[in-house]
């Protein structure tokens, strides 16, 4: 029952796929990509499925599957990821990112912290950091960049809301943000998507920011148009 | 509440909606999710749903000696399962910690309230007794599993039939479901569970906590009763003080018939002997509304009848096609 799934179909792990236009793997110009969810066997030259979802090519020889995702299978370096502090150490933070471990966050890694003035973090502190991970050693968090400049990174105000999304929710929200344009005509928010599926928000009232958790639930769960999302929150804000 | 670390931005928002008097998804303080009752092909499977919780709950029966201490009574038996989905929200141990909590409470609720009528369970004292079981699932979790639970439970139990048994001296005969209409269990009263999740050392007060409102609780308070205001259950978990609650103990055992089967308490929140009495007439007004709804909603149907009319079709359809094949 090894039907060959085309592109745009449904795949479960381990079902075999047939990509289109294969070129011939002694060809040296052309390389296909395989995103998440897709595995290359050199033996038997097949591609097999690691996940549920659709197939998907994006652009010629680009390949992935669309599908919700877990934390263990997406997260790569320098992604942006929201994380919460679990415990302080003498130099360094315990991060909880919904990964299998807890990411590692040194003090000195945030801006203008030196040996004498380390910041203020604690224990259930957000924190907004890019992510260094290999799948071997502990992830690790850094919330500077190179010239040591925090560019909106650090601890997130504690007058905002986490929440979590699916993961491929939040990196069509970080890469296509029409929707949160589309709302900040409306109302002035703060907005932090992490790639691990979190998402922090701020905004000057509380009604407006469980109106605002509301329409990207809406949106995280079904993929309906932005004026049906716009309505949305008009009535979430009256009621 | 025994859980995972929480922002601190978690906690602070939902106490300032408190304040402010707003709920995550627009309810008021004092009401439930929408409640969707299912009942399913077998009998006693029913699935629960309030708001996006669901629990999932089969029934079997099966004949089994009686206890030593009650030779006349049938046994009853309930066991909660867990999802998955829950495992994100506690730490390692201690989901099976609470599940073994809200399981025994749970039973305290349904056995111990004298609810199933258990001497009509007997067939055959000091002998054979019925014995049923109650298996729940939870198959999705946004807060509140005890509620969501304890209803599936009883929309279960008033689906379920069991054989009819003929007892000659002492023989024992069951018969078979096409010989004689299985018979409903005997159920005096629905005692419906409902919770109030605590914040604020018990100055706020919600009802059916979503998820989101569940990680932050600092306890839960729970009341089970039925529509006439007799009290099955009050449980607490988190931190409620031994003192005053002995207090409002006080002024519920005078104003109630039925004697209270479980009070189980942890630690120190304070709740008020007007804060309890203010619970309990909550719980009343939405308790008489659940069970209006339980008792129409599907349990008047007479299912045998469908049953016996399916089985008579197949013989139908079958004679048709032996002779379909007899006239080629």
């Amino acid at each position: 029952m090894d039907i060959e799934r085309q592109i745009d179909e449904f795949v479960l792990p381990g079902d075999p796929i047939a990509l289109s236009t294969l070129p011939s793997p002694l060809d040296a110009c052309h390389s296909i990509v395989l995103g998440p969810g897709l595995h290359y066997d050199k033996d038997t030259n097949a591609f097999t499925s690691h996940g549920c979802g659709l197939v998907r090519e994006p652009s010629s020889l680009i390949y992935y599957v669309d599908g919700h995702r877990s934390a263990a299978s997406s997260l790569s370096t320098d992604d942006l990821i929201l994380g919460i502090v679990v415990r302080r150490q003498l130099e360094s933070l315990l991060v909880d990112i919904g990964y299998n471990e807890l990411a590692s966050l040194s003090l000195y890694d945030f801006e203008g912290s030196t040996k004498r003035t380390k910041p203020n973090v604690d224990r259930g502190d957000v924190i907004y950091g890019r992510l260094k991970i290999d799948g071997e050693c502990q992830p690790q968090i850094t919330c500077v960049n190179e010239d040591g400049k925090a560019d909106g990174m650090g601890v997130l105000h504690e007058n905002g809301y986490l929440f979590s999304i699916p993961i491929d929710v939040a990196n069509d929200l970080i890469h296509h943000d029409n929707l949160l344009q589309e709302l900040g005509n409306e109302i002035p928010y703060e907005i932090a998507i992490g790639a691990n599926g979190r998402v922090w928000i701020k905004a000057t009232t509380t009604r407006t920011m469980i109106a605002l958790r509301k329409v990207i639930l809406e949106r995280a769960k079904n993929k309906i148009d932005i004026n049906q999302l716009k309505t949305l929150f008009q009535q979430s804000l009256v009621s | 509440m025994a859980s995972k670390v929480i922002g601190k931005c978690e906690e602070k928002f939902i106490i300032r909606c408190l304040r402010d008097r707003q709920r995550l998804d627009h309810r008021l303080p004092f009401v439930t999710r929408d409640i969707k009752i299912e009942f399913r092909e077998e009998y006693g499977s029913a699935v629960v749903s309030l708001g996006l919780t669901k629990v999932l709950a089969q029934t079997c029966c099966k004949i089994v000696k009686p206890k030593e201490t009650r030779p006349n009574e049938g046994r009853l038996r309930l066991q909660l399962k867990n999802s998955h989905n829950m495992v994100f929200n506690f730490e390692t141990g201690r989901q099976t910690q609470w599940t073994t909590l809200m399981s025994r409470h749970l039973l305290q609720n349904i056995r111990d309230s004298g609810c199933v009528d258990m001497e009509s369970l007997c067939i055959l004292a000091y002998e054979h007794v019925w014995e049923i079981s109650v298996n729940l699932h939870v198959v999705d979790y946004d807060g509140n599993i005890l509620d969501c639970a304890n209803l599936a439970a009883l929309c279960a139990l008033a689906h379920f039939r069991y054989p009819a048994v003929t007892v000659t001296g002492t023989d024992v005969h069951v018969h078979s479901l096409t010989e004689r209409n299985p018979q409903p269990i005997r159920i005096l009263h629905y005692p419906i569970m409902i919770s109030f999740a605590l914040f604020e050392n018990g100055e706020y007060m919600l009802i059916d906590a979503c998820e989101a409102e569940e990680k932050v609780m600092e306890g839960l308070f729970a009341i089970g009763m039925n529509q006439h205001k007799e009290l099955s259950t009050l449980a607490m978990f988190g931190e409620i003080s031994e003192e005053k609650v002995m207090e409002g103990l006080f002024a519920i055992g005078m104003n109630q018939h039925k004697e209270l089967s479980t009070l189980a308490m942890f630690g120190e929140i304070c709740l008020t002997r007007d804060q309890i009495e203010n619970c309990i007439s909550l719980a009343h007004n939405l308790v008489r509304d659940i069970t209006k709804e339980m008792r129409t909603h599907n349990l008047v149907r007479d299912i045998t009848k469908e049953m016996r009319s399916t089985l008579e079709k197949n013989r139908e359809e079958q004679l048709q096609m032996i002779q379909a094949i007899n006239h080629r």
